[in-house]
Parts: C-alpha cells; sequence; structure tokens
C-alpha cells in the first residue's frame, strides 16, 4: 500500500462512504430510498478529483448483509476498505475470509433500530472475541443517549472501536450529551476513535465546530479521523465532496493535526 | 437402466450435452419422507461410462431433492471429472464464499425442488432476495422444478431478481390442460423474455406422445434457443420405464431439422452451463 500524504489542500483517507446500487436487495428496515446508483467507479472518480488516496466504506444499513458489492471492491482496489454487517453467528472462517478480502471491521449500525441487539449475549460476546482475533474494529453509529451501555460492553470486550459522525449528541446537548461525555472519557483506553464527519447531520455547524473543539482536545489528532459520508444519503443535493473537506478545515485550523487525522492515524487504523 | 455399450449408432451425429442426470451413492442421507429413496448406487463412473457408450460429451448434474443439502457426493464427482458440471441445494442463508467455493468446484446453480412443498417459500422476503441476487452476481442459474399451475406464482420473483431461470421437464404443465395451462403460457412469455429456459426432459414420466405435442408448441412459439435436452438418468423411481437411448429418440422425433437438433442436444447447454 503506497501511503499518499496529506498536504494543506487535501486529505489522503476517507474513513467513510457508501457505495450501492439501486438494484442491491433491500432489507426490510430501510430508512432511506437512495435516488440514484452510488457505483464504486463514481466513488473513485471523487476520490481522485479531490486527491484522496485511499477510503474505508462503511457498510450501510438499508442492505443488511448484502456486503457483496463492497467486498466486490476492495477486492478489486487495493485502496479502500470496508466495515461489513454481519450476523452475529457468522462462520470464523467467513469472516477471515471477508478479512483478506480487505474488511476491516464490522458495522453496528444501530441508529434506525428501535431495539438494539444485547452485546452481553453469548453468540455477541464471541463474534467481539473474533473482531478482536482478527484485529478488526466495531464500527458504531448510534444516537448519542444510547451510546454509554454499548460503549462500556465494548471497552469491556477489548475489541478497538470506531465512532460515527462525533457521537451524534442529542439535539439541545452538544457536547454535553451523555453518549459525547463518554466519548471524552473512553478515548484515553486507546482503542477507541471517532470519526469528524457528517457535520450536517448534526443540529447545527456550531454544534458540530464544539465537539470537534472538545475532541482534539481530549482525543487528540492521533484518535480521530475524517470521513466524506460520500454520497450525503438524505442530502445528496445539499452536500458536496468539496464542502465535507472545508468542514474538516473549520473544525481542525492546525494543518499538522489535520494531516495527521485524514492521513497517519487513518492509515495505521485501517491500513497497517 | 441398461448397460454401457449397447448403442451401436448414435441418435445424435454431433455435440450432445446432457442437462439433467443424478449421481448418488446408496448409503447417502435421506430426508424424512424422500420422494424416492433409491435403494442402489449409482455413481459417477457409472454414468460417464452411459455417457460415452451414447456419443455425450458432457453433462449437467442435478441435486436430487431426497438428499437435501449433501451436495458433497455430486461435488466430488464435478471436483473430478471436467466434463460435469452441476446445481446444488442450499439454504437461502448459505455464505457468498461458500457458493463461490462451490463455483469453483464447478457448480453451476441451485436447484429449488418447490415439486416436493406443499407450502413454497416467500421470495419476496430479504433473505430470499439477497440469495437470488447471490446467484445472479455469480452468474448461475435457478433450477427450478415445480409443477406448472404454480409457476404463475413464483416466476415474477425470478425475473425481478434477474436471475436466469431453468425449468425442468418441460415446465411439468397441467396433464388435463397441456399447452394451454397457465403455467406453460407464463413459461413461454419468460422465455420470450430470454433469462429462462426448459429442459425438455422426462417424457417417460410425462407421457411421450404428451411431451412431443409440448415440444412441437415450444419449437412453434418460442423456437430451439433456450431448450435444452435431457436425460433425468437414472429415471428413479421409474428405472425401467425407459432407456438412455430412447430418452434421446423421444425428444429427436420431434426435431424438424439439423440446426435445431444440435441447438437442443448441445450448443445451447454448452454456452449456458460450460462458458
Amino acid at each position: 500500500m503506497p501511503v499518499i500524504q496529506a498536504t494543506p489542500d487535501t486529505l489522503a483517507v476517507d474513513t467513510h462512504a457508501h457505495v450501492y446500487t439501486l438494484d442491491m436487495p433491500m432489507s426490510g428496515e430501510a430508512w432511506h430510498q437512495p435516488p440514484a446508483d452510488a457505483t464504486t467507479e463514481q466513488y473513485l472518480a471523487a476520490l481522485d478529483a479531490n486527491g484522496v488516496g485511499c477510503a474505508v466504506m462503511a457498510a450501510a444499513s438499508i442492505y443488511g448483509d448484502y456486503n457483496d458489492y463492497m467486498i466486490d471492491a476492495t477486492r478489486k482496489h487495493k485502496r479502500l476498505r470496508t466495515t461489513v454487517i454481519v450476523e452475529p453467528t457468522t462462520d470464523p472462517y467467513v469472516l477471515r475470509a471477508m478479512r483478506d478480502d480487505g474488511v476491516v471491521g464490522i458495522r453496528l449500525q444501530w441508529r434506525s433500530l428501535k431495539q438494539t441487539p444485547d452485546l452481553d449475549a453469548p453468540e455477541y460476546q464471541r463474534l467481539l472475541r473474533r473482531v478482536r482475533d482478527l484485529d478488526w474494529h466495531v464500527h458504531l453509529h448510534d444516537e448519542g443517549a444510547r451510546l454509554p451501555p454499548a460503549m462500556a460492553r465494548l471497552e469491556k470486550a477489548g475489541v478497538k472501536l470506531v465512532i460515527d459522525h462525533f457521537g451524534r449528541p442529542t439535539k439541545g446537548q452538544g457536547t454535553q450529551c451523555p453518549g459525547f461525555q463518554a466519548i471524552l472519557r473512553t478515548v484515553a483506553n486507546g482503542r477507541t476513535w471517532v470519526k469528524l464527519s457528517a457535520g450536517y447531520r448534526l443540529e447545527s455547524p456550531r454544534v458540530a465546530a464544539e465537539c470537534a473543539r472538545e475532541l482534539l482536545k481530549h482525543a487528540g489528532p492521533e484518535r480521530l479521523l475524517w470521513g466524506s459520508d460520500w454520497p450525503f444519503a438524505a442530502f445528496e443535493d445539499k452536500v458536496t465532496y468539496a464542502d465535507t473537506v472545508t468542514d474538516l478545515k473549520a473544525w481542525v485550523p492546525d494543518a499538522a493535526a489535520r494531516a495527521r487525522i485524514g492521513g497517519e492515524t487513518a492509515f495505521r487504523l485501517y491500513f497497517a | 437402466m441398461e448397460s454401457a455399450g449397447e448403442s451401436e449408432t448414435k441418435v445424435v451425429d454431433a455435440l450432445v450435452v446432457d442437462a439433467h442426470a443424478h449421481v448418488f451413492a446408496g448409503d447417502m442421507p435421506v430426508v424424512a419422507n424422500p420422494r424416492h429413496n433409491p435403494d442402489y448406487a449409482f455413481t459417477p463412473e457409472q454414468y460417464l461410462a452411459v455417457m460415452d457408450a451414447h456419443g455425450v460429451q458432457f453433462a449437467v448434474l442435478a441435486a436430487g431433492s431426497p438428499w437435501a443439502d449433501y451436495n458433497d457426493y455430486m461435488i466430488e464427482a464435478l471436483r473430478r471429472y471436467p466434463r460435469l458440471r452441476g446445481t446444488v441445494i442450499v439454504d437461502p442463508s448459505v455464505e457468498r464464499y461458500t457458493l463461490e467455493a462451490m463455483a469453483r468446484d464447478r457448480v453451476v446453480g441451485v436447484r429449488l425442488s418447490f415439486i416436493t412443498m406443499k407450502e413454497m417459500p416467500d421470495l419476496g422476503t430479504f433473505a430470499w432476495r439477497r440469495f437470488l441476487r447471490r446467484l445472479r452476481d455469480l452468474n448461475w442459474h435457478v433450477h427450478l422444478h415445480i409443477d406448472g399451475p404454480r409457476l404463475p406464482l413464483v416466476l415474477p420473483h425470478f425475473e425481478a431478481a434477474g436471475v436466469k431461470l431453468v425449468l425442468d421437464h418441460y415446465g411439468r404443465p397441467d396433464p388435463a390442460k397441456g399447452i394451454a395451462c397457465e403455467g406453460f403460457l407464463a413459461m413461454l412469455r419468460a422465455i420470450e423474455r430470454g433469462n429462462t429456459w426448459v429442459k425438455v426432459s422426462a417424457g417417460y414420466r410425462l407421457g411421450e406422445e404428451r411431451v412431443a405435442a409440448y415440444g412441437r408448441e415450444l419449437l412453434r412459439t418460442v423456437g430451439a434457443q433456450r431448450l435444452l435436452w435431457a436425460s433425468d438418468c437414472p429415471f428413479v423411481g421409474d428405472e425401467d420405464a425407459t432407456t438412455y437411448r430412447r430418452t434421446m429418440e423421444t425428444v429427436d422425433a420431434w426435431m424438424p431439422d439439423e440446426t435445431t437438433r444440435r441447438a437442443v442436444f448441445g450448443e445451447n447447454a454448452l454456452k449456458l452451463y460450460f462458458s
């Protein structure tokens, strides 16, 4: 893997994006109906146009555990990695085969779930152990208020943990949201990372900026990641790729810190 | 079952592919209440000898419902003999990686034996849509054995999934209605759309005069390009009802010309299963 350096104007690793085609099988729980294909080729073109070298794709809940399209992409393009959605009972040989194909973690896409799975259940404890054995990470997306108990269990399981989109602080609470506060405490364990991404999904740009400032202070660039969230599900017409690069500049004014966030930290976590 | 080496002259003097045959050991695990339960073995070696005796170059082994997803014996045969391809019975939750390993072992499709089911599964669930999509991704086909009248109930799901579909035994129309059976008509329309094939086989089960009428109607309406000759050897459950040679002759009887004969007996199957 050639290491592509972040420069003051570009980022090296986009740690959050989705690829899919509209004809893929959708699960019953689909919360969003995408308006158009977001193909691997289109995404690679977006990366190239913005000078981004490598990327990590995120499994999307709307396609359930049909991870096949993303795995096709990581097989074909060594600059890509992906997370997957799997059943807790997935055979360890299948997980290993996925790892060999460029899978780096499992996504717990819980934000749209009314009832979240019990991580203390034996099958989840076994899955989490397998994730740890594979040196994968758990990629958690949930509402801020629900993060603390899940984070506590994942911390106990000893897995690496990546939190999406600033931890999605609850509206009106900002940096005081218990989930956000739990993140600030947990990053000290050295196995937790937070994505500065999808700021437009937060209640306001001001809240995103405040969260970013707190995270820089408590977690530092070695625990922070940047992601575009391409193709900006449900915000397809409102956000551009360049906007997401600009956002990071606003959140992290220091070029050296930004280069670490957009480069070295992500390389070490996903590509090492 | 006639013994190998019995035929002196070839019925079809061209490339021949048998699109449907079974191999099994006599001691394989059988499901509860099997449709058939042969008490003998029909090994790949026995079958290959039958093929050779009848000038058949290639063949597709069909998973048999008595053994459900114990495809293992058949897959061993596929690994050993490059002249063979096979279809398997698997649960819709099967992992992509398992299917890919099977593909490397020359599996080319999945057999759905709905004919034995009182209640057919709901093909609209995510599990089934995901499964059918994976088959399409692999360029496999669905090998469907169903009674004709129920075909219209499931056909839209396969067509929506965009997966290739191969129907067994003339689509098994309702014998009372024959070519006017709704299932048969639905099959003709699906064949015209280009992603459905049908085996002209098992005449000994359906009635040889009847299937000649089905065959002629297929040629008249949709042409020869989606028709596949198959023996259904070793005629499980009705072993003495026909011979391998006779399964060829009953189809050969309604072939109007050499081009059609070559397509139905070999070329179509070679394209579908071996390329």
